[in-house]
């Protein structure tokens, strides 16, 4: 009965391992969280700086289009779904660059823009608002910040980055100017990876579902864009496979109850602002 | 050569440590589980709360930034919470475990007068860059992306009022639903 005695403890020794084990993950992950927060004062204030510096650099690559009207319809509705988007403490910038190529971009800090050539293709309200969705997502939950690993501190590669701009000695302004190429890299070669460009597209639905868009329209978007992926070079090739973002999309738009709703598509007005 | 009753025994005592262990992983999963019951705060600006995890439910209120939510349980890209006592559900975007900071507005026309003094001195970074071997890289992007400043400014002085965005959004949807 001795070695009976001894499985019994050893199974229930185990288990403690087992369940101490699992907190301790548990409370890893919690430091780790807390440590790549991102979100003090100096941190945020870095994350706009350097957007600024990222949107100034994809301005020098794309014109921004000088149609006032067209303009302020993309920043009223991305300001619009701005305010669900979870970062109360960044105010979000809307612009449209000239160009055929069908894409969008978003740099850190709450810069967003769109592509004429994107907004061509587009059907109806509910597809811009879902894209602009799709690109607060990015800034929302900060890929490109965490990417370069943009702070405020001293913590990292861009370290007292926050307060460089003013007074930047050579290694700051040097960490800097190494970030943006980087970023203009993932912006405009490299792309997001996968899970982050699946995270923005779940992020967009429900943003703009939130406002009141039809959750299907991101989808749609992308399905019809899908036609120019291959073979096109002035298409969104940064991107993953449209293939699997549709599925992605699909599955979420399935679990979450969210197809054949009645949202809005809002198609006329769309073409009063845009295609006109 | 093994006794019957020894093997009886044995299944026995296996059991009861294959009890002992689901005991403990049910004693565990709250423990993890202690987010329930704890507050989050609304970090948009308007949260919406529905009736159901589904947009299509009826919507209970919109909570906005600050509120203090308490977390009963989550459920796909959704906690249930009451606020004031009253239950609901609303997106986990819209909610974050610390209170929001306060909006955060760097002054752009200080901010343009003191990057245009940064980039009036490439002669410091280009020489340490150039040390480091980065130099050839930044050139060849340099070259590819400029920047343009001015654009930028204009793209900033386009300022749109979160209250003229809820309208201009919320007269679309009427006039959508008009016949």
């Amino acid at each position: 009965m001795k070695t009976l005695h001894k499985i019994v403890l050893t199974v229930f020794v185990c288990s403690l391992i087992w369940i101490g084990l699992a907190d301790a993950g548990e409370a890893r992950k919690r430091i780790s969280s807390m440590a790549n927060d991102y979100s003090n004062l100096s941190d945020i204030e870095a994350e706009i700086r350097f957007g600024r510096d990222l949107s100034a650099r994809i301005l020098g690559n794309y014109k921004l289009l000088k149609d006032e009207k067209k303009n302020k319809y993309i920043g009223l509705i991305g300001t619009g779904l701005s305010q669900y988007a979870g970062r109360p403490e960044l105010k979000f910038y809307f612009g449209i660059l000239e160009t055929d190529e069908i894409n969008a971009f978003a740099a850190p800090g709450g810069y967003v823009f769109i592509t004429t050539g994107a907004l061509v293709q587009m059907e109806n309200e509910a597809q811009l608002a879902a894209v602009l969705g799709h690109e607060i997502a990015h800034v929302v939950k900060r890929h490109v910040v965490r990417k370069l690993n943009i702070k405020g501190d001293q913590g990292s590669a861009t370290g007292g980055f926050a307060s460089m701009i003013g007074g930047a000695t050579g290694s700051f302004r040097e960490a800097f100017e190494h970030s943006l190429l980087e970023a203009e890299e993932i912006l405009f070669k490299k792309g997001y990876g996968i899970e982050e460009e699946i995270e923005a597209d779940q992020f967009g639905i429900l943003l703009s579902s939130a406002a009141g868009y039809a959750p299907d329209a991101l989808r749609n978007f992308l399905i019809k864009c899908k036609r120019f992926e291959s073979g096109n070079p002035k298409t969104d090739s940064d991107h993953p496979p449209h293939e699997i973002r549709i599925q992605k999309m699909n599955i979420t738009l399935q679990a979450e109850g969210l197809l054949n709703t009645n949202n809005a598509k809002i198609r006329k007005r769309f073409y009063d602002y845009i295609q006109k | 050569m093994i006794r019957s009753d020894a093997i009886a025994e044995l299944v026995k005592y296996c059991i009861i440590g294959l009890l002992l262990a689901i005991f403990f992983f049910l004693i565990q999963t709250p423990l993890s589980g202690a987010e329930k019951n704890k507050v989050m705060y609304i970090h948009s600006a308007k949260a919406p709360v529905y009736s159901r995890p589904n947009i299509q439910s009826e919507k209970i209120m919109e909570l906005k930034t600050g509120m203090e939510i308490i977390i009963l349980e989550e459920k796909g890209f959704w906690y249930q919470m009451t606020y004031n006592e009253i239950p609901g559900w609303i997106f986990k975007l819209m909610v974050r475990d610390t209170p929001p900071k306060e909006f955060y507005e760097i002054d752009v026309n200080q901010l343009a007068e003191l990057e245009s003094k940064a980039r009036k001195r490439p002669s410091a970074y280009t020489t340490t860059a150039s040390a480091r071997g980065l130099k050839t890289k930044r050139d060849r992007f340099a070259s590819q992306y400029k920047n343009d400043y001015n654009a930028l400014e204009k793209m900033e002085s386009m300022v749109i009022s979160r209250e003229d965005a809820d309208k201009f959004i919320t007269d679309g949807m009427i006039n959508e639903n008009t016949p």
